[in-house]
């Protein structure tokens, strides 16, 4: 049994509610009044957290895709079977430092719109407080409370927010893609992003949809720059470390958005207004908003890097597991269809 | 009691107006030849299309529209510009009353030229406007021509290097060409 008082309890409704196990309305209710914060955390609230942030953060990846029987990279082999299976649990281990703590109680005391929210993040946050900050976003969007929470910098500068939702941020793209490496050297870091490959997926069908039905060229052009910036970082991020299986999602982006040939050789963008555009603004607003697309070419020459290695070379398991992704996804196929959209922006198309 | 003037300002304004557009874009040619071979087979066709030479670009002007080919790069750049000079004039008038002190009255009068200022620049970016939706309808026109002649240029640099290349592996037997289909049939003996 365990004792906690009033604050405290607020606290721990809405870390239940972020990670599923409690009503989001009371959870954003919580976050939205001003309640007058303790000194410090009593012990039993804190074992509570840890329970929580430790059942909670293995229930939410498992269930987006850690069960998932998958094959990925682990350094030059590839290791098929659940995200537990792939890597020893040691390396699974998400810690979370006292700014998640801080997070937690200032969610509880401030009030939306409060300049606590207004804090830039620090560069010395662990993957477990940036997970967290991810979890928040992803759990209590939907309600009416976005709006808010997309103007504070711990949501607009996390690397999951932006990958995942890059569709709410089509108004007000946040300024810079987030810092990519803090995710990525971490193995934990690297098994988010294998299990939530088909949420990524998703994701991105739905952005490059919504930037589709866009009419403004503005607004067009100022989102494309950013998903750009942003999926062209993560592709030289992945490639430098050597894990372009954690890209593989664009192969089923590209697939559901581009089924067939007829799908591709039909004009992509059609609401946008462009009467008063220069042909140069134009062109520029169309190679943007077709940057996604434009990535094939990365993949293709990804493609050739790989068919390039040979049995005796250092790289030659990690080329042969790209051209399986290839093979699988039916690489052939999509990144033409893609390349064949992107040359819309081309002239006289 | 105080009597009333009626004060009119009028101005007028000479202005060039500019306006410019351009697109740029690479021609996708095989690597069938070293690329300085195929630089050189792109440069001849492009001359049979009324290209000419300046520097290191193929240059071509039609309907004012400039278009630079650089057959090393294959970088292809299409341009128009042009510049009008406008006059714009403007009238504004205002009432001051006798009992006014004079620096009221200049006040207005000098209230009355800005206004008359700022109906000129509203004038001149309309103008601007209307120059620039011109040239960009002219040069998108012309982009459609453009395209043809630039994928015909294309295919015959591919043709003439399938066949140079044909030659230096064996001896051509057979050469069937059809060049509104683009097809090219080689029969080789090694």
């Amino acid at each position: 049994m365990r004792v906690v008082n009033r604050f405290e309890n607020s606290l721990l409704q809405i870390l239940q509610a972020v990670f599923g196990r409690g009503a989001k309305d009371r959870a954003i209710k919580n976050v939205l009044r001003e309640a007058d914060a303790p000194k410090c955390l009593g012990r039993d609230v804190v074992i509570v957290i840890q329970d929580i942030l430790a059942k909670g953060s293995v229930a939410k990846l498992a269930r987006s895709g850690g069960w998932r029987r998958e094959r990925f990279l682990r350094g030059e082999r590839s290791v098929t079977g659940r995200l537990w299976n792939r890597t020893p649990s040691t390396q699974l281990g998400l810690n979370f430092s006292t700014r998640t703590a801080q997070f937690l109680v200032g969610m509880t005391a401030f009030p939306a719109g409060h300049s606590f929210y207004r804090k830039r993040p620090s560069k010395n946050l662990t993957l477990g407080d940036r997970w967290l900050h991810f979890a928040v976003y992803d759990a209590l969007r939907g309600s009416g409370f976005e709006k808010e929470m997309q103007t504070w910098p711990i949501v607009r500068d996390n690397l999951l927010v932006q990958l995942l939702h890059a569709r709410d941020f089509l108004d007000a793209p946040p300024k810079q893609p987030a810092d990519m490496q803090s995710w990525l050297r971490d193995p934990a870091g690297l098994g988010m992003f294998e299990v939530l490959q088909s949420r990524l997926t998703d994701a991105w069908v739905e952005t490059e949809q919504a930037k589709r039905a866009l009419r403004s060229p503005e607004q067009l052009l100022r989102a494309s720059r950013f998903h750009a910036e942003l999926l062209g970082g993560f592709l030289s991020a992945v490639e430098t470390i050597q894990r372009r299986d954690l890209a593989r999602f664009l192969f089923d982006v590209w697939h559901r958005l581009l089924p067939d040939d007829e799908t591709a050789r039909a004009p992509w963008l059609e609401a946008v207004i462009v009467d008063d555009l220069r042909l140069s603004e134009r062109a520029e607003l169309y190679q943007q908003a077709l940057g996604t697309f434009s990535l094939a070419e990365r993949f293709s020459n990804w493609n050739d890097w790989a068919r390039g290695i040979g049995y005796y070379d250092e790289e030659y398991e990690i080329a042969q597991h790209w051209k399986l992704d290839w093979e699988q996804r039916d690489g052939d196929t999509v990144t033409t269809r893609s390349r064949r959209l992107a040359s819309q922006a081309e002239i006289g198309n | 009691m105080s009597r009333a003037y009626r004060i009119q300002v009028s101005e007028s304004l000479q202005r060039v107006i500019r306006a410019s557009d351009h697109v740029s874009t690479q021609l996708e040619l095989l690597e069938i030849l070293p690329c300085e071979r195929m630089a050189e087979l792109l440069e001849a066709e492009l001359v049979n299309l009324g290209f000419e030479r300046d520097g290191d670009v193929l240059k071509r002007e039609q309907n004012g529209v400039v278009v630079e080919v650089d057959p090393k790069t294959a970088t292809v750049t299409a341009r128009i510009e042009s510049e009008n000079e406008v006059t714009l004039e403007a009238e504004k008038s205002g009432n001051v009353y006798d009992d006014w002190g004079a620096q009221t009255r200049e006040n207005v009068e000098a209230s009355l030229r800005e206004q008359a200022v700022d109906e000129m620049n509203r004038q001149a970016d309309k103008e601007e406007r209307k120059l620039q939706k011109e040239l960009t309808d002219r040069l998108e026109a012309e982009l459609r021509d453009l395209k043809g002649d630039l994928d015909q240029a294309v295919n015959r640099v591919t043709a003439d290097a399938l066949k140079e290349k044909a030659a230096q592996l064996g001896q051509i037997k057979e050469l069937t060409e059809d060049r509104e289909s683009g097809s090219l049939t080689i029969v080789l003996e090694v």
